[in-house]
């Protein structure tokens, strides 16, 4: 039997061979040789890397969002809604995290997480930091700037939140005061930002942590209040 | 938005960069594949994962592209001949080898390479998003594998012959 051509060789990297061409790759170095190389060639393919896109792509797409209006430039009432979350979220961990720690309540966390939005300058305490330190959100500069470092601070905050409580022992009623905060700060976001994907992932993992404490409180029997 | 974008766009455009076969193309064509996914994004059901939808949606806007565009700019990227003397082992060196190499492919056969081989679609679902039959698509990436293993032997035969050169 001739040797097997490339193409033959190539298909043999996904299918069994016939039983011609399997006594023919026994006997044949140089063509088993050949699969060898391709089934390599395959394997490195399936294992090439991600690309990271040129670092003016989003700027580009950015202003291109905005001209089209997939991007809202959004009205500066609306940005301390974005804003508060973050802010409450992160207010909560860096306060609520704390008590949790000493086990005990943490009465100062929830209601400075529950106050409303003020307006002008505000400060979030930054998630990301042990200590809470302060990342200003500046409300003189680009709005959408500051709801996309909002989003990004939610986000840290959330996984911080996450790890606090997988770890540590909170004290039910500010975790569910807090809770209820959470879902309802997303909430009014929502209103305004109803297909904002970040933003309801937030408010369904509020809403499902809340739910899940409160079975978790019935199931206990405990007294909470 | 952003922060969609900084999670996903790596995988976005690494499909649509390898479909496109060059830069420039790929900077066109993956903010083309943003702009519909979010021109899209209220209408996602999540009746799959949105990673999986946006990857869908890159592709498409890849594909696209090359059916929208009349004549592609003739890529003359040629193989590197005179990589330094020896075999490339190193990954990096493998992989930007394997870039060019699928750079250097007919159109339709770079396509169905990368988005079974690289991708990791079937031959059917490459079929619908090609409009073509799944052997036709199977019948492709056996010329897609064969051709790169042509040029990928080619190559190392030049580093083979510089590596005894700079030996002598």
């Amino acid at each position: 039997m001739p040797h097997l051509t490339l193409e033959a060789l190539a298909r043999l990297v996904d299918e069994a061979p016939t039983p011609e061409e399997e006594s023919h790759l026994t006997d044949c170095a140089r063509c088993r040789e050949a699969l060898v190389g391709l089934e390599d060639q395959t394997e490195a393919l399936a294992a090439m890397p991600k690309m990271a896109p040129p670092p003016d792509l989003w700027p580009e797409l950015r202003t291109r969002l905005r001209r089209e209006g997939l991007v809202a430039r959004r009205r500066r009432r609306v940005a301390p809604s974005v804003i508060q979350i973050a802010a409450g979220l992160a207010l909560f961990l860096a306060g609520g995290a704390t008590g949790f720690a000493a086990r005990g309540p943490a009465p100062e966390a929830v209601p400075v997480a529950a106050e409303p939005a003020e307006t002008g300058p505000r400060q979030a305490a930054d998630p990301t930091a042990p200590g809470g330190a302060a990342t200003t959100l500046a409300a003189g500069g680009d709005v959408t700037a500051d709801v996309e470092r909002a989003q990004d601070a939610f986000a840290a905050a959330l996984d911080r939140y996450m790890m606090a409580n997988s770890t540590r022992a909170p004290d039910p009623a500010a975790r569910l005061a807090a809770l209820d905060d959470i879902v309802l700060t997303t909430a009014e976001a929502l209103n305004e930002s109803p297909a904002d994907p970040v933003i309801n992932s937030f408010h369904l993992t509020a809403v499902a942590q809340r739910n899940d404490l409160l079975r978790q409180l019935a199931a206990s029997g405990e007294p909470v209040f | 938005m952003h922060a969609l974008y900084r999670r996903y766009a790596p995988r976005v455009y690494a499909v649509v960069r390898r479909i496109a076969g060059s830069d420039a193309l790929a900077e066109d064509w993956s903010q083309e594949a943003w702009i519909r996914a979010f021109r899209a994004l209220p209408r996602f059901r999540g009746d799959s994962a949105f990673s999986t939808w946006l990857h869908r949606v890159a592709v498409n806007s890849a594909l696209q592209g090359k059916r929208s565009r009349k004549r592609h700019d003739s890529r003359e990227t040629a193989l590197p001949t005179t990589l330094p003397g020896r075999r490339p082992r190193d990954p990096t060196e493998l992989r930007l080898t394997l870039e060019r190499a699928m750079e250097r492919l007919p159109d339709r056969m770079r396509q169905v390479l990368v988005l079974h081989d690289v991708e990791g679609f079937t031959h059917e679902e490459i079929g619908e998003l090609l409009g073509v039959a799944p052997g036709t698509s199977k019948s492709q990436l056996f010329k897609a594998r064969a051709k790169m293993r042509t040029m990928l032997r080619a190559n190392e035969s030049d580093e083979g012959r510089a590596y005894a050169a700079s030996d002598a």
